[in-house]
């Protein structure tokens, strides 16, 4: 007998089930449980100050108006006008130094907080991500919310939009991660004579900055569009169910973007990063920009005769072919059928977390192919495309 | 090579001491989920429940892990907090009800469709000691499933169940002689069948 239950382990084991029984679906509704406990734990706190703060607001008014008609009825306020301009003159006077003092310290607040950003990893991951955008300096306003990624999160509002708007193809990838939103106001923004000042939403996972969004009075991609603009669907709706479909069956999202091309080839926020990448030839200006600006890059590049910026932008890290220079100044100087200058659009393809295929439009004819690999968060060529396949 | 067991916990206290329990559980469903999952079947046999109780236990760790005081093993400290929570529910209204409601099914299952197939299914001899296991009163099973299933040690036991050394060691041996029972009839039985 003895025997026979040294071997219970296995036959156990077995008997219970072949296959693991604790699953990611288990998990996932753990953690939304204590997601719901937190909350929970939030509601009494706030039910318990807001009362206290609602009675301090009714005392505060009902001493003011107690008080006035009190001092009224005693004739304790003149009623001559000189001395009621005066009055009024100093009132504003003090009230501008108070408005002035208010100032100084949410002016204090802000550096403090500016500081506190400093020594938080998130948000300065995040302030980098926003200036390797092109956004001139970031301010830092808070972290907006903390959680953990799950199914749910991803296919539930709120929180479903920023990750479409995010063009992130597979965010099943970052499930039961943490996920901190940084929010920041930037300057500079293209949009902003559309939008005033530019309220913009990072989202850090594990010290890389995956994405943002811009959060005003409507959530945008950081490029200022829509759900529907992006994925070209025929409405928000649509794009909903095969989103949700897409993150239940755990499949990359059938992302299918268009890039306008941009005349002159550049705007100005790319041609700041060309020249960047000319001045040392480092990719970490390429932090930030989607596979289609990486494109218009090799093709600027291209055109200008620039082999210092072509070849930057190949990955070099070995994983998808060596990148030997003489094979890369082939391709620099083989003619293209491409011209940028007649590109009209580019549309990006995921094939996967990390490859994306561009398709470049030119004279409404589409059929010419790109394919990006994303390395380190930044979009990248493969100097061997039959590396590429085998990833 | 896989990481020691002792290790994962010292990351997963220290993850605890630094605020982050969301990770530390995370860590600790990592690292115990399908081991706490299979002890909980072994007491309440019914995935339905299963499944709720293994949820109950880590929403408990995620209260009270700062309690842990590190006076027993991490894993014992689970154990205990799981095998309490399946004790909990075998003396609740609910599971009496539904123990009711299968053992019906189970009548009328038994007595309408019984079917060659699940006579073979019941023979079948590599889960043989693994029923008879299971089939046991509880406060046999359960020393049985913790020192064979679960590998713990007498003390370790000790711990989890908060019985006295002597008690499970009575236990054990009684479980053990109940099984030695059960088996050669079974065995009879099949050569018999034979």
């Amino acid at each position: 007998m003895e025997d026979k239950l040294k071997q219970l382990k296995q036959e156990m084991d077995a008997y219970i089930s072949p296959n693991k029984t604790f699953t990611d679906f288990d998990k996932h509704k753990i953690q939304k449980r204590i997601q719901n406990l937190s909350t929970e734990n939030q509601k009494p706190k706030r039910s318990f100050i807001f009362p206290k703060a609602v009675s301090a607001v009714v005392f505060a008014v009902l001493f003011l108006v107690v008080g006035g008609i009190a001092a009224n009825e005693m004739n304790l306020f003149q009623n001559e006008q000189s001395t009621e301009s005066s009055d009024n003159a100093s009132l504003n006077n003090e009230s501008s130094i108070a408005m002035d003092q208010a100032g100084e310290s949410s002016e204090d607040n802000a550096t403090m907080k500016a500081t506190d950003t400093e020594q938080l990893p998130a948000s300065e991951t995040a302030k980098q991500f926003l200036e390797g955008k092109g956004f001139e300096d970031p301010v830092y306003i808070n972290t907006t919310e903390e959680y953990v990624v799950t199914k749910d999160k991803l296919t539930q509002e709120p929180w479903m939009k920023p990750w479409g708007l995010m063009e992130i193809a597979k965010p099943t990838v970052y499930l039961d991660q943490d996920v901190t939103v940084e929010r920041f106001t930037v300057n500079s923004h293209p949009l902003e004579e559309r939008f005033g000042k530019i309220t913009v939403d990072v989202y850090v996972i594990n010290g890389d900055a995956v994405g943002g969004i811009i959060n005003d009075k409507e959530m945008y991609s950081m490029e200022g569009k829509t759900i529907s603009e992006i994925y070209k669907t025929q409405g928000y709706e649509e794009w909903k169910a095969s989103w949700i479909e897409s993150i239940e069956a755990d499949k990359p999202y059938s992302l299918k973007t268009e890039t306008e091309a941009t005349e002159p080839p550049l705007d100005d926020r790319l041609k700041g990063i060309y020249d960047a990448i000319a001045a040392d030839q480092s990719q970490k200006h390429l932090q930030g920009l989607v596979p289609a600006e990486v494109i218009k890059l090799y093709f600027y590049a291209k055109d200008q005769n620039n082999f210092d910026v072509f070849y930057a932008l190949y990955s070099q890290s070995g994983k998808y072919g060596e990148p030997v220079k003489s094979r890369i100044t082939e391709e620099f100087e083989a003619e293209s059928e491409i011209d940028p200058t007649r590109i009209e659009k580019y549309v990006t393809l995921q094939r996967s977390e990390n490859i994306v295929q561009i398709e470049i439009f030119q004279d409404a004819m589409g059929g010419s192919f790109k394919t990006l690999v994303k390395e380190n968060g930044i979009w990248l060529l493969p100097p061997e495309l039959d590396n590429v396949i085998k990833h | 090579m896989e990481e020691p067991r002792h290790n994962k916990e010292r990351e997963i206290l220290k993850l605890v001491s630094s605020f982050q329990k969301e990770r530390a559980i995370t860590a600790l469903m990592d690292e115990y989920g399908e081991e706490i999952k299979r002890l909980v079947y072994t007491y309440v046999k019914n995935w339905a429940q299963t499944d709720d109780i293994t949820q109950d236990v880590f929403v408990t760790l995620y209260l009270k892990i700062e309690n842990f005081r590190g006076e027993s093993a991490l894993r014992s400290w689970i154990y205990s907090i799981a095998i309490n929570k399946c004790k909990d529910y075998l003396r609740s209204w609910h599971y009496r009800k539904i123990k009711l409601t299968d053992e019906i099914i189970k009548v009328t299952r038994s007595s309408n469709q019984s079917t060659p197939e699940t006579e073979l299914e019941l023979q079948d001899k590599k889960s043989e000691l693994s029923q008879l296991v299971l089939s046991l009163p509880l406060k046999y099973r359960e020393v049985i499933i913790l020192f064979y299933y679960k590998d713990l040690s007498i003390k370790e036991i000790c711990s989890v169940l908060n019985e006295k050394e002597s008690t499970i060691k009575t236990r054990l041996r009684r479980a053990r002689e109940s099984l030695k029972k059960l088996f050669p009839a079974k065995e009879g039985s099949e050569q018999l069948g034979r």
